[in-house]
């Protein structure tokens, strides 16, 4: 009987020591909602954008997700956090997509929204250029390199877009752009999302490849 | 050919060399353990005593199970490199010596060599400290690759590995049916023979755990912890399946001679050792051949 209490104990204390301790744990944050994005971020205004949703393990799965911070002033950074498994579900549609912002004045928001949105038509970032009519919005030349960070590709955002976009925020409802170009089924996510976000560690083989490549690898 | 010449003088000057440090090792068995000033300074009689041929032979053959992991560098001339040579066996010897010592006040600590060894001739006692001077050999000589020349990390590690060994050598009271000090006392075979495979056992677990990639010192540590906790876990699970899966039993009538009758004791205390082992075989493989990050996929 002691030695199975002893056991038990000993079992109680590696879980316990495991999750405290265990380096693969300790190096990565855990959040909860997209709010706890704000301990990453030291300076203002910024946005949070989601590259990424991975899981890992057979039985019992750990949700990850891998964003990319954009600042305004210095090179944007990658993070990978741990996360749950209704807010790595809730945001897998989301990709590309900014979960986070915080702006100038300290006023975080978190409806997703198309990555970028916290700059578009505010002055000190960029000007509306007019073409046909149509008021396109141009970063200054200081600022050039934030639509490649966000990964707009050929994508210029327009007056309407911001409108739209305004309104969905209003109403706490996500935006995908005018014409779904953002989000995991998005056109310009899909077309400028870097390569390695798509690919997955997994290697899925068939059964019956998996003999034929035996036979493969023994017999040619 | 004077290339074939050069490397044979060479392994003429190293075997010579050896020897020397071998000789060394004598004296400096003398001062880290007074009490066997008799068994180093005087000629031994291999004849006289089994008991301390098996204590000192061990020794000596744990000493040139680490030495032999040192290698000679040809990068630098001769004498710098017999210079380094020197140097790192010099550290290694004392280190080796000084682990016995500790190891022996943690695991035998009620018993001492002049009256177990030179009075009472109790091989049991010998058997025991030899599994300690092999399993230890294996351990520093792991170490010793793994702190790539560095002697702040080698120290580190020892230090951590000679906790860790210790604090399994003492599971053993948990493990096996005999007392262990009872046993011991009573020149008991089996109990030595147990605790032999089981030294080996754990110093197989903790060998694997140290081969592992070290790239920040403490997280190496934890983890090297991690795997030899969790292994700890599993080897109880192991020793019970095996004994379940291909019905190892001892019979009732039987469960007390085994710690009365020598070759029941001798028989027990093999197959309970053998079990251990193999039990520390399948766990080492269940811990430390499955990749422990795995891989992510995407959601």
């Amino acid at each position: 009987m002691n030695k199975i209490l002893f056991y038990v104990f000993a079992t109680i204390l590696y879980l316990t020591l495991s999750k405290a301790l265990a380096p693969d744990n300790i190096s990565l944050e855990y959040i909860k909602t997209s709010k706890d994005l704000k301990k990453f971020i030291k300076l203002s205004p910024a946005t949070a954008i989601l590259e990424k949703t991975m899981k890992k393990g057979y039985l019992i799965k750990t949700y990850y997700q891998r964003y990319k911070i954009v600042y305004a002033y210095r090179p944007p950074k990658l993070i990978i956090v741990r996360t749950k498994r209704t807010l790595a579900e809730k945001t897998s549609k989301y990709i590309g997509m900014s979960l986070f912002r915080i702006d100038e004045d300290n006023k975080i928001s978190t409806v997703p929204m198309p990555p970028g949105y916290l700059f578009i038509g505010n002055k000190k970032y960029g000007r509306w250029l007019y073409k046909d009519k149509i008021a396109y919005w141009k970063f200054y030349q200081s600022y050039k390199k934030l639509p490649q960070y966000f990964g707009w590709g050929s994508f210029t955002p327009d007056k309407k877009f911001l409108v739209e976009a305004k309104s969905y925020e209003k109403d706490n409802t996500p935006f995908l752009g005018l014409s779904n170009e953002f989000g995991h089924k998005g056109s310009v996510t899909n077309k400028f999302l870097p390569e390695d976000t798509k690919k997955s560690g997994f290697r899925r083989v068939k059964f019956r490849n998996l003999f034929r490549n035996y036979r493969k690898m023994n017999y040619n | 050919m004077e290339e074939v010449l050069d490397r044979f003088l060479i392994k003429i000057i190293f075997a010579i060399f050896v020897c020397l440090i071998l000789y060394i090792y004598r004296y400096i068995h003398f001062i880290i353990f007074p009490r066997g000033v008799k068994q180093v300074r005087s000629p031994f009689n291999l004849t006289g005593n089994l008991t301390n041929s098996v204590h000192y032979l061990s020794r000596i053959l744990g000493l040139v199970i680490l030495f032999s992991y040192i290698q000679f560098n040809r990068y630098f001339t001769l004498d710098v490199s017999l210079v380094n040579i020197f140097l790192i066996t010099l550290v290694i010897m004392v280190t080796y010596l000084v682990s016995i010592s500790i190891m022996e006040l943690i695991i035998l600590y009620k018993f001492n060599y002049k009256d177990e060894v030179l009075k009472q001739s109790n091989i049991s006692y010998a058997t025991i400290c030899s599994a300690i001077n092999l399993g230890l050999a294996y351990i520093i000589s792991t170490i010793l690759i793994k702190s790539n020349n560095s002697v702040m990390i080698f120290f580190t590690l020892w230090l951590f590995a000679i906790t860790i060994l210790g604090f399994a050598g003492k599971l053993f009271i948990f493990y096996s049916k005999f007392q262990f000090n009872r046993a011991i006392s009573n020149k008991n075979l089996g109990v030595a023979l147990s605790f032999l495979f089981f030294f080996l056992g754990n110093t197989l677990i903790l060998v694997k755990a140290f081969d592992q990639p070290q790239i920040e010192k403490y997280s190496y540590m934890l983890r090297i912890f991690f795997k030899c906790f969790s292994s700890f876990l599993f080897i109880p699970f192991f020793v019970i399946a095996i004994r379940l899966i291909f019905s190892l039993k001892v019979k009732k009538s039987n469960s007390q001679d085994i710690l009365l009758d020598s070759n029941k004791s001798i028989s027990y205390g093999i197959s309970e050792g053998i079990i251990y082992l193999i039990s520390a075989f399948i766990t080492s493989w269940i811990v430390y051949n499955i990749n422990p990050t795995g891989v992510f996929s995407i959601l």
